[in-house]
């Protein structure tokens, strides 16, 4: 055999129960049966022979390693070469011992010629939830294996000590910062994977004695199903999904069926982590269909780890689901930072939003031109003067108490848009109407949107005496239109002065429109602003909750 | 004097009309008032005025074309507005007056005497003449003027060996222009930064001789005036 290779024993005789001399070379065992390790019988003691040949000195310096829920004894060539636990006759004598064990061969037991393997099991703790009670038994260079463990344990700690210090960091990002549940549900998952990683990695770590393997595996099941849950639903907030509720209760009953459908502990993991992954998958490629940008990579190391998981769904229990959480939390890591940057912007953006509604409403063009009409009718009607002031007044306090929300009620933006309407009469020397259909008054809007409407329309347009401003309010299922209809000049002179700009969404006022509803929706809405003969149409459509 | 106003608020058009009324007294021949520029300006097309009271909506770049479009015409315009921090632009186009909003009656006197002191000359900071030339409006920096000529009702304007003509009579450009644009013959106005020398020839005859080597001639009651200026 090869220098670097592992030697693989699968298959052994069987005697069970054990007889006393079960390492003694001379024992005939020709009639015992030839059982594959992965079938043995659970809860007995029984005894497994094996020869092996070696054709030359290659393996010196070689360990035989045996992985099994079981307490074991290892005879080479008669001789005692390994006690794992204490073997015994019932449960009761029995002393369980390690799972994984590693014996270095002595080089004078490893000559050439034909060798006597027996091993005397007993396995009284063995869950019968457990398919098998066998993971392998192989020799193998001992240098080799303890290089794997070694590797293996370092990467492992590595992994886990992110995990605990994201976990950790978003916590206190959650309690000392924001609380944004999305910090929350991005800690819970790198705790509950770094739990999943340790209760997988503890055997290879630390050691694991076999009778505490269904408990291992009882957390194992226990965070899967939580690291399961938490995957979709850490996505369902990160893309503001609709139907979250119903989404989370659709992951929920798929794993819970998972647990409780399925016998064996490997198989209710497999079918969570493919509910989980593929649900999570359907999840992404909704949001991506809706037009949320940034989760591409997320998408696709999550379609990586659905073929992984296809490709090898029984390696996939073992740690690769927890290796596929690790790279997605990494990626999530960033998109969360990225988050954070676009939120301080959004926050920036939105105090300069505050300011700029200020601004153009006590801009000096409408109060100049107001205080203009105070002097006049100062002279000549001073009751009208006085009046006007009032309502003025109104407008502006309304104006001042709205720069600060970011959300007023529809009843609220109705109201000041009267106040405008009002006073552009006054101003004007007419009567404007200004008709709502189909105020829901539980409608919150960005404010001072429909108001910047209106005053578009009168600053850039010649708004005939008597004209009819007309805002209608249409709720459907899931989505709110508001529609306002306002006189439109229609110029045939493109000389005009009050030309209105044909291009959609430009001018000051519109690009507060736009920045405000994108404050408010994200990309949840749309707005549409154009002519229709003597009219001018702005639509608001809004998807989802208002 | 024709003057016609453009005011779209009914109350502060009638209270234009009562005051101008009141202040221009016998000097005002007719008075037309519009509550836009376009019916204004189809009126302005078929009768000469000779002044025109504008509320401008000065933001954005679309009234300030308009503003260009005015001052290459042959009347003074004198706007009105409510936007006060655009008034400096609009002196650089050639307004003759700039009334913010809210303004008195006093404010609006001194805006009229402006338009009969022809010697005062515009001490805000004109920076374009515009021009009309086959419909399209022309903006000239001042101070690329050479010297600006009179043609009956009309100026010629030098510049860059180039010439435009413009429609306001030279009296109304000169008001327009800055202190260094001086008149030193009844046809002739020149931009004194553009002078190379003074020319004394026999029989009381001068001439000014400009960078470009163009020879203008002075009048004999403007000489003194003339040369104490460029001795400065």
């Amino acid at each position: 055999m090869g220098h670097a290779q592992s030697l693989n024993i699968t298959e052994m005789r069987m005697l069970s129960p054990s007889p006393t001399n079960c390492a003694a070379i001379d024992l005939d065992d020709s009639q015992w049966l030839i059982t594959h390790l992965n079938e043995l019988p659970k809860q007995t003691k029984l005894c497994l022979r094996s020869q092996l040949h070696i054709e030359e000195n290659s393996i010196q310096g070689s360990s035989l390693y045996l992985s099994m829920l079981a307490s074991s004894k290892i005879y080479w060539d008669g001789e005692l070469i390994n006690e794992n636990g204490n073997v015994a006759q019932t449960r009761v004598l029995e002393d369980a011992g390690e799972i994984d064990i590693i014996v270095q061969i002595p080089n004078r037991l490893l000559a050439q010629g034909t060798h006597q393997i027996a091993i005397e099991v007993s396995n009284f703790y063995v869950d019968n939830n457990i398919k098998s009670s066998f993971y392998g038994f192989r020799i193998i260079e001992t240098k080799q294996f303890y290089d794997y463990i070694v590797t293996n344990s370092i990467l492992s700690a590595f992994i886990l000590g992110c995990l605990f210090i994201f976990s950790i960091l978003f916590q206190l990002l959650f309690w000392l910062y924001q609380r944004q549940n999305i910090y929350q549900i991005f800690s819970l998952l790198c705790f509950f994977s770094a739990c999943l990683l340790l209760t997988e990695k503890w055997r290879v770590m630390f050691g694991l004695s076999y009778d505490l393997q269904s408990l291992r595996l009882q957390l194992v099941m226990l965070f899967t199903f939580i690291n399961s849950l938490l995957l979709p639903a850490y996505y369902l907030v990160y893309n503001q999904s609709t139907y979250k509720t119903r989404w989370l209760f659709l992951v929920f009953s798929v794993l819970l069926a998972s647990l409780l459908l399925s016998y064996d502990y490997d198989d209710k993991a497999v079918a969570m982590y493919f509910s989980s992954l593929l649900i999570t998958f359907l999840i992404n490629l909704m949001a991506i269909k809706k037009g949320k940008k940034g989760i591409w990579l997320n998408t696709f190391i999550i379609l990586f780890g659905v073929i992984l998981f296809l490709a090898e769904p029984v390696k996939f229990t073992e740690d690769r689901f927890a290796l596929t959480l690790f790279a997605l939390i990494a990626v999530m890591l960033v998109s969360l930072i990225q988050e954070m940057k676009i939120n301080r912007l959004r926050s920036l953006a939105s105090i300069r939003l505050e300011a700029e509604l200020l601004k153009r409403n006590l801009q000096p063009h409408f109060l100049m031109n107001s205080l203009m009409l105070v002097i006049e009718w100062i002279e000549e009607k001073p009751n009208a003067a006085a009046d006007f002031v009032q309502a003025l007044g109104e407008e502006l306090r309304m104006l001042v108490k709205f720069s600060g929300l970011s959300h007023v009620s529809l009843e609220e933006e109705v109201a000041l848009c009267r106040r405008h309407i009002e006073i552009m009469s006054y101003r004007y020397d007419t009567q404007y109407t200004f008709n709502v259909l189909g105020l829901e008054k539980s409608i919150l809007i960005p404010p001072a949107i429909i108001h910047t409407q209106i005053e578009n329309a009168f600053s850039h347009n010649v708004i005939p005496n008597n004209a009819h401003f007309t805002l209608e309010i249409i709720q459907q299922k899931n989505q709110t239109k508001l529609i306002l209809v306002s006189p439109y000049n229609l110029n045939e002179n493109d000389q005009s002065l009050h030309q209105r700009s044909k291009s959609e969404g430009s001018g000051i006022g519109e690009r507060y429109i736009k920045s405000r509803l994108e404050e408010c929706f994200h990309t949840n809405f749309s707005y549409q602003s154009y002519s229709e003969g003597i009219t001018w149409v702005n639509i608001i459509q809004i998807w989802g909750k208002v | 004097m024709h003057v016609i106003i453009v005011e779209d608020e009914p109350a502060i058009l009638r209270r234009l009309e009562r005051q101008i009324t009141e202040l221009l007294g016998d000097k005002l021949a007719r008075l037309n008032c519009f509550n836009n520029l376009d019916d204004a300006q189809d009126y302005i097309n078929h009768q000469a005025i000779d002044v025109l009271f504008l509320d401008l909506n000065l933001q954005g770049r679309d009234g300030f074309s308009m503003l260009s479009t005015l001052t290459a015409s042959s009347f003074h315009t004198i706007i009105i507005s409510a936007y006060a921090d655009k008034a400096i632009e609009a002196f650089e186009y050639g307004v003759l007056d700039f009334i913010a909003k809210p303004f008195t009656k006093t404010r609006l006197q001194q805006a009229i005497n402006r338009l009969f002191d022809t010697h005062k000359r515009q001490d805000y900071g004109v920076r374009y003449l515009s021009v009309k030339q086959a419909g399209i409006t022309q903006l000239i920096e001042i101070s690329q003027i050479d010297y600006i000529v009179a043609t009956g009702h009309y100026s010629e304007v030098f510049f860059n060996k180039k010439t435009r003509l413009h429609d306001k009579p030279i009296q109304k450009l000169l008001t327009l222009l800055p202190p260094n644009f001086e008149h030193i013959h009844r046809s002739y106005v020149v931009n004194m930064n553009k002078v190379a020398s003074l020319k004394t020839e026999p029989g009381s005859k001068y001439t000014l001789i400009l960078n470009n080597g163009k020879e203008l001639p002075v009048s004999r009651t403007r000489y003194t005036k003339i040369k104490d200026k460029l001795n400065k």
